[in-house]
């Protein structure tokens, strides 16, 4: 037995090749026209109904908001509060410490997604690769997809 | 495919085409998206598509081969669409494996799910050409000719899958 076939007979090994799914009864019979229907729905033109009443309405709905919008933004605070920013401030260490950690992890997560798969390293998969005439290019970005 | 060449029969021609691949289409976007309820949506996605191209099919690709390279993009949009919309992350095919198990239109038996848990923890890629391999017995030159890659990348990526379900059978 060669190589290809004792990776076919691995896997015919399995079991048999279906897959478990099943379909709703008689879910085919109709499809033809279930299809026409929805081809002939998505050409009908959209019917908008845009009345010249509906555009006053926007326009005022429009002028009230941003009447109500300039009352909030140019009403001046007697006060300036500090507390918010007291409790948002972190010191020089502590961004240090998350830095840190950040990076370690990054460096981490890179090396697990880069590792290839421990497997790969028999050397009769990269035979069987090779005498597939898969290029290495071709195997890595197999490796990656 | 004499009918789609005029106005007239186009609709009968289409429809011809929906009566002998509706169910291979469906088999394929059902292993790629697993839900039969998204399945539905994609393949009636697929088939309007296939209207909307149908006119421009210029029968240099055969037109089994077309159809499939339609259906293939329509369920990876569909799966990139609802990775973005719902986690933003890959793993999609945590959240897919555990739909499966509560699926009512999936009756497999213990191994079957376990193998349906394995190939949803492989990269869309090579699920993909497992499927085409092994479930629908295609050959590398006709699923090269689907994905458009070359038949030795696609061995390799059937090499890895086979390596990784069988990893992961056996350590489940």
């Amino acid at each position: 037995m060669n190589k290809k076939e004792k990776i076919e007979f691995r896997i015919d090994n399995l079991k048999d090749h279906s897959d478990g799914f099943v379909v709703p009864s008689a879910y085919f019979d109709d499809m033809e026209d279930r299809i026409m229907s929805k081809i002939s729905m998505d050409k009908a033109p959209e019917n908008k109904n845009i009345t010249p009443w509906n555009n006053w309405l926007f326009i005022g709905a429009s002028v009230a908001a941003l009447l109500l919008l300039s009352v909030f933004v140019f009403t001046p605070e007697k006060y300036i509060k500090f507390d918010g920013l007291l409790q948002q401030e972190v010191s020089v260490v502590e961004w240090d410490q998350y830095a840190v950690f950040e990076e370690s992890w990054i460096v981490e997560e890179l090396e697990q997604n880069l590792s290839l798969p421990d497997d790969l390293v028999y050397q009769e998969d990269i035979d069987f690769l090779m005498d597939e005439d898969i290029t290495n290019d071709e195997i890595i970005a197999a490796i990656n997809e | 495919m004499s009918f789609i060449k005029h106005e007239e029969t186009f609709e009968k021609g289409f429809r011809l085409i929906v009566s002998t691949y509706k169910e291979r289409l469906y088999w394929l976007i059902r292993r790629i998206v697993i839900s039969h309820d998204d399945t539905d949506d994609v393949l009636q996605d697929t088939f309007v598509k296939i209207w909307q191209n149908l006119p421009k099919y210029r029968g240099d690709a055969g037109l089994y081969t077309w159809l499939y390279r339609i259906a293939v993009n329509e369920s990876l949009g569909f799966l990139k669409k609802k990775k973005r919309l719902i986690l933003g992350l890959s793993d999609y095919g945590e959240i897919l494996a555990q739909k499966l198990e509560s699926d009512v239109y999936f009756n497999g038996d213990e191994f079957q799910l376990i193998l349906q848990k394995a190939l949803l923890n492989l990269p869309d890629q090579q699920r993909l050409v497992f499927n085409l391999k092994y479930f629908e017995d295609m050959k590398y030159k006709d699923i090269a000719k689907i994905l458009n890659k070359s038949e030795g990348g696609l061995k390799a990526n059937y090499h890895h899958a086979v390596k990784k379900i069988e990893e992961y059978i056996k350590t489940h």
